[in-house]
């Protein structure tokens, strides 16, 4: 099983790594339970800066898509082929849209909204 | 007198393996890959025109036809200077390792040149797109445990049999045997872990290749290591059981055995019809 990626492309890189990741494991290319390549591998083989790898290795492992097990190794979640398949942006999106909705209802303008989102983006709770 | 015509064979052997049969193997495959995958159609595979491949390629076969006839004439020199020795003592034993070194210069040469070659492709890449492959390299992937363990197991077994024929005692010798033999396995360490984490050289390289290629180093540097082990306990042996005429026909032994498991593994396991080529297309980048 290979993944390719490409430079150029607007998608940001580690996001182009998480979704082939998770494009494989729904295509049962990768199986739960199967061993993936080390960071250190992926980053080179891809001539990629490992913290790029990184970065998509602890998305996934967010989502429950893959499982660190210490020194030995990265393995694909028991649950990966739910997991893959949940859109986290969408649901992000729907939750957003609906509190934006419920605002604007209420008569709250669209500069409050940003001022308002900004200071919930930048408190100490978030 | 029989040591004398065993160690003529060896040499000779030594002489025409090395220098001549290998060489000409190479040279043979650098000319397959000319005529079967041209310029005009695998354009990838030659960041430097071709003539500058021909004129390495005759460079090589030179330097290895001087250190043809120099062998031979070092085996004349031999012949005539062994006759005033005792059969029974060492005579002229570093002779094959010396000529050994200088025989493997040519091919350290061509590896240097097949290193500017990959440096000068990866410049010359203008692909965005990138593959790798989702399986991790791990080395029992590529050598079996028993062989890694056997390895461990020769290196400690010269150690201790050196220490034992010397009574234990940390001799100045047997330091700088026990450290050369340290250094050349940190370096055999340093190329695995490069083998199975580190940047592949060619940038066009299919993982497939990129595989067998690994499975072929790792197994090579696992037999050298254990091989360099038993010629380090026979050496050892020869001293203690004072057969030191036999020095020279082992350390010849030993250098056909490294051009063996080295070139001749190479040239046996990594064939070219077994490469994909492919990748070297104009603008193609089938993986």
């Amino acid at each position: 099983m290979e993944i390719t990626i490409d430079i150029e492309d607007p998608i940001p890189l580690f996001t182009q790594l998480v979704e082939q990741i998770k494009a494989a494991i729904i295509e049962s290319k990768i199986k739960p339970g199967d061993s993936l390549p080390s960071i250190r591998q992926l980053a080179n083989d891809l001539e990629l800066n490992s913290k790029t790898v990184a970065k998509a290795y602890k998305l996934l492992e967010r989502d429950l898509v893959i499982q660190s097990r210490g020194y030995r190794g990265t393995f694909v979640h028991p649950e990966a082929l739910i997991n893959s398949k949940m859109d986290l942006n969408a649901d992000v999106i729907a939750q957003l849209n609906f509190a934006i909705s419920a605002c604007k209802k209420a008569g709250v303008t669209d500069s409050e909204i940003r001022i308002a989102f900004s200071c919930a983006m930048n408190s100490k709770n978030n | 007198m029989s040591i004398n015509i065993l160690f003529y064979a060896l040499f000779l052997s030594q002489i025409i393996l090395i220098s001549y049969y290998y060489p000409k193997q190479i040279i043979n495959r650098i000319e397959g890959v000319l005529k079967k995958f041209p310029p005009e159609d695998y354009p990838k595979l030659y960041p430097e025109s071709t003539e500058k491949v021909i004129a390495a390629k005759a460079r090589y076969k030179l330097l290895n036809q001087i250190i043809f006839f120099a062998g031979l004439a070092l085996m004349g020199v031999y012949a005539l200077m062994s006759t005033e020795y005792d059969s029974n003592q060492k005579f002229a034993e570093g002779l094959p390792l010396m000529f050994g070194m200088v025989q493997f210069i040519p091919f350290m040469l061509l590896e240097i040149s097949g290193c500017r070659q990959f440096k000068l492709m990866r410049k010359a890449n203008r692909n965005t797109s990138r593959s790798a492959g989702l399986a991790p390299r791990k080395l029992f992937d590529y050598v079996s445990p028993i062989a890694v363990i056997s390895s461990i197991v020769l290196v400690l077994a010269y150690i201790l049999f050196d220490l034992y024929v010397n009574d234990f005692i940390f001799t100045h010798d047997i330091m700088i045997k026990i450290l050369a033999l340290s250094l050349v396995h940190a370096l055999f360490i340093g190329l695995t872990i490069w083998h199975l984490t580190g940047k592949r050289l060619d940038p066009y390289q299919a993982v497939k290749d990129r595989s067998q290629q690994t499975e072929f180093s790792l197994q090579s540097m696992v037999s050298v290591s254990m091989f360099l082990s038993l010629f380090l306990i026979a050496n050892s042996a020869v001293d203690f059981y004072q057969l030191g005429y036999l020095e020279i026909i082992i350390n010849s032994i030993y250098f056909q055995v490294i051009a063996f498991l080295g070139i001749g593994g190479m040239l046996k396991t990594i064939r070219l019809d077994n490469i994909n080529f492919d990748v070297y297309k104009a603008d193609k980048s089938v993986v």
